[in-house]
């Protein structure tokens, strides 16, 4: 069974937005429940960016590169292996901004540190999915 | 034969002034004793702790002065003539004299302490941090005022209380105490600055009560802006404070 580029685009492209978005909810959250003080949800919500920015800007630039969108097949594994290090990569920090946001004791600087340290370590994970689905065209092809 | 003579004279001055030397200064190496006379002092507990701002003695000591209605323990203030007393002072002894502008009658050195391994941490606030606004409060009861700070003190601020002079007052900086009474998940703390003055017509004590107070979330560190919330509670504790201190409540 073949799946089209076009619809494992979506799939990874929903993955990361809901992502960014629940950890932001996670932070406002955070702050309507007193957990934080209000000025700091700027620094958490710089962190959550930072982190999301390189996945998202390859996803954006992978949608306003291609002039027209081509439908391709790509196999169900590769479609499958990509969701699943999509989700594990986002599952890890989604993790985080919930603990921290229904725990009773934790720490601001751990969340930060978190958000700078295990996001770019973990991009090993992504980049390469990222890299097949939306920076290189030629690649989507796949041999049928 | 008169050089020779004087020569000789010279030596044995030399001699005598090098023994009368050695004998003073062995007898200032001679350390304080805690018990001279009919006096009595006697430290259960000297413990040097590290602090932000260098090296602070944690002491309790008994003292028993018979023959003196009263004594003044420098920067700690006037006290009954036998008591006990525990505080912080960042201090090498102890001075007993008669009252404040007395010469020490007294001295219990402390160097003889238990110098604690590891991180045994006090967070005490710096002087800077307290404001120049005060509250003021005045003891007209006969007992020792400074015995009856120490107390209440004491009981609300169990890590301890620093006693030091300032502009030769005698004067307390209490640790950081917990606030009660905030909303869930907001954490407040309050430090007290007590400076004594007394009055040398009546006997009486008038202080001046500064306070700082830093607040955090649950998941925040400790700042020193806080909220309306914390500030109502903090002035709260403070006038409840100020009336057990001035003995209008318990």
């Amino acid at each position: 069974m073949k799946v089209t580029s076009s619809l494992a685009q979506i799939y990874i492209t929903v993955i990361y937005l809901v992502g960014i978005t629940f950890n932001i909810a996670m932070i406002f959250s955070s702050e309507a429940s007193g957990r934080i003080f209000d000025d700091q949800v700027i620094i958490m919500l710089k962190s959550v960016f930072a982190a999301y920015a390189p996945p998202l800007s390859i996803i954006a630039g992978g949608y306003f590169s291609f002039k027209t969108m081509e439908i391709r097949l790509v196999s169900k594994n590769v479609f499958w292996v990509a969701v699943s290090f999509s989700l594990l990569w986002n599952i890890i920090l989604m993790w985080r901004a919930f603990s921290f946001a229904t725990s009773e004791s934790d720490h601001i600087d751990n969340f930060i540190n978190h958000f700078n340290e295990i996001a770019p370590a973990g991009m090993f994970l992504v980049a390469g999915v990222l890299t097949f689905f939306f920076a290189n065209k030629e690649q989507n092809e796949i041999e049928q | 034969m008169v050089n020779q003579i004087r020569k000789v004279a010279f030596v044995k001055l030399e001699k005598a002034v090098r023994l009368f030397l050695i004998s003073v200064f062995c007898l200032s190496a001679i350390p304080a004793y805690s018990e001279k006379n009919d006096f009595e002092v006697k430290i259960e507990k000297n413990i040097v702790v590290t602090e932000r701002e260098g090296v602070i003695r944690a002491i309790h000591f008994h003292y028993s002065f018979p023959s003196k209605e009263s004594v003044f323990i420098k920067n700690v203030g006037l006290l009954p003539a036998t008591g006990q007393v525990g505080y912080l002072c960042r201090c090498d002894e102890i001075e007993f004299s008669e009252n404040e502008s007395a010469p020490p009658f007294h001295t219990v050195s402390l160097l003889d302490s238990i110098e604690m391994m590891g991180r045994f941490n006090i967070m005490m606030p710096s002087l800077q941090e307290f404001p120049s606004s005060y509250r003021e409060g005045r003891w007209n009861k006969l007992s020792s005022f400074t015995l009856h700070k120490l107390n209440v003190l004491n009981q609300r601020f169990p890590s301890g209380l620093l006693s030091l002079s300032i502009d030769n007052q005698p004067s307390i900086v209490t640790t950081y105490s917990s606030l009660e009474g905030l909303p869930k998940r907001i954490y407040g703390e309050i430090a007290l600055l007590i400076s004594d003055e007394s009055l040398k017509a009546d006997k009486k004590v008038t202080f001046r009560v500064k306070f700082i107070v830093r607040e955090r979330r649950s998941h925040t560190g400790w700042r020193s802006e806080i909220g309306n919330e914390t500030r109502k509670v903090a002035e709260n504790y403070v006038s409840d404070i100020m009336n057990v201190l001035v003995g209008r409540s318990e």
